[in-house]
């Protein structure tokens, strides 16, 4: 933001300074309370890891999301249950997100903490969210087949479920060997 | 709510140019109606009304809320907070009182409901929002604005660098073009005060000077001290000009409370207020 005052405003109360400002993103959910939200009353550890590429390789070709998921976003909880934040981009903007999985492997949880694209917001309906819930890494999370899409929210809906795909296949094959 | 007009820059446009401005100020103009249907304090069926009937129907449990009405009101009770309570929804009681908002629960105007206020309406996870205490909100302060910035992301959202939105006084530019903005004299109509210039942020205005009622000695409009309950009065003119236009929007009306231009909480939002005769 860049304003100029006019000359002519001499004399009137004003702060006579340029500020320059930024659009801030609008969060929906923090970090803090996406862990509330998914694991209520639950203590959440922090358990960064690290992806080799063999798996880094594996995540990207069952997914096709190409951004990398940042491995220290990742908590456990003391019974063996999994929290992981990501982001995918939806049209233009990343959609940060969060995915909650069980000690079974079933996601019990799929949140949309930032969500900054005009459109496509219809990834935030709980309805929408709720065809994850229960999905394990042995289901195809794949839009348009065991997941529907959603008109005028494609992009955003495709890249969500494939980001919620490459996370199961995190968890298949690094998360559930952890003790 | 009343748009003006939409200016992607000054130059010739090719027929192909011209039918992607049309679609985007159409969907433009969508999303202002999007708001104006969710906050609208005269719909019914308004996210805003659904609220305000909960007080009145005397609902304890919590409702769900649309995406952007969550939204308003966590903006909304930001500003609340950071401003101190001289910015709060919770106002609608005294502009009903007034005959600036149309009675339509109905309710008692002659109750005392200084308790009205933002504060008491608590919002939980998985947007949904819960009355605490009596409240009776309305938008009006701050929803042009919101407005006004849903138009703006979506036309930006379209690839456009230049525009600009003009909500009845409440206005947004996109871009690194500067443009002129003005403000309209209170007394005299057909004289405008230039402010100066104005790239990628907003300004928003607001005074005593149009909309106002008089009921015997005392002069109403929908500028009112959330704290006291009173109205203000003195013809003066809160223009606030911010990165965006929620903000420059909500933040003329804690500037008209505390006229003070110096307050802690321009410099937070990066807004800078301008308070005219």
């Amino acid at each position: 933001m860049v304003w100029k005052p006019s000359s002519l405003l001499a004399g009137i109360s004003i702060l006579g300074m340029t500020v320059s400002g930024q659009i801030v993103a609008r969060t929906y959910v923090s970090t803090e309370e996406v862990k509330q939200i998914i694991f209520p009353g639950e203590l959440l550890t922090h358990y960064p890891i690290k992806i080799s590429k063999e798996i880094a390789v594996e995540m990207k070709k069952q997914s096709s999301v190409s951004h990398a998921l940042d491995p220290d976003k990742i908590w456990k909880t003391a019974h063996g249950a999994w929290l992981v934040i990501d982001e995918v981009v939806g049209k233009h903007e990343m959609i940060k997100y969060a995915l909650g999985i069980n000690q079974r492997g079933q996601i019990v949880g799929l949140e949309i903490m930032e969500y900054n694209e005009s459109y496509g917001y219809e990834v935030m309906e709980k309805k929408w969210r709720g065809q994850f819930l229960n999905k394990t890494s042995k289901d195809q999370i794949k839009l348009n087949h065991d997941i529907e899409n959603i008109t005028g929210a494609t992009l955003s809906s495709k890249h969500v479920t494939d980001g919620v795909k490459r996370i199961m296949v995190l968890y298949q094959t690094t998360l559930v060997a952890v003790r | 709510m009343k748009v003006g007009t939409l200016l992607p820059g000054e130059k010739e446009f090719t027929a192909e140019q011209i039918k992607l401005y049309q679609y985007v100020i159409n969907i433009a103009f969508n999303e202002i109606q999007k708001v104006q249907d969710l906050m609208s304090f005269h719909n019914p069926c308004s996210d805003l009304s659904r609220i305000n009937r909960m007080v009145y129907e005397g609902i304890k449990e919590p409702i769900e809320i649309h995406p952007w009405t969550y939204e308003l009101i966590v903006k909304a009770k930001e500003i609340y907070t950071q401003t101190n309570g001289a910015f709060d929804c919770g106002i609608a009681y005294q502009l009903i009182k007034w005959g600036i908002l149309p009675n339509i629960y109905p309710i008692n105007i002659n109750r005392k409901l200084h308790s009205s206020s933002l504060s008491e309406v608590e919002l939980l996870p998985l947007r949904r929002l819960r009355i605490k205490k009596g409240v009776c909100l309305d938008f009006g302060g701050i929803a042009k604005g919101y407005a006004v910035d849903r138009a703006i992301e979506v036309i930006r959202s379209c690839g456009i660098s230049q525009a600009v939105v003009n909500a009845g006084g409440d206005i947004r530019i996109l871009g690194q073009h500067p443009e002129k903005i003005s403000l309209r004299e209170c007394m005299d109509t057909s004289s405008y005060l230039s402010l100066g210039e104005l790239s990628d942020g907003a300004i928003a205005t607001s005074s005593t000077c149009f909309g106002r009622k008089i009921q015997g000695r005392k002069k109403y409009s929908h500028l009112v001290d959330p704290k006291t309950g009173e109205p203000i009065n003195q013809q003066l003119s809160y223009s606030v000009i911010a990165p965006t236009c929620l903000v420059a929007d909500a933040l003329t009306k804690a500037l008209a409370v505390d006229k003070n231009i110096h307050a802690q909480y321009f410099n937070w939002y990066g807004a800078q207020p301008i308070i005219v005769e």
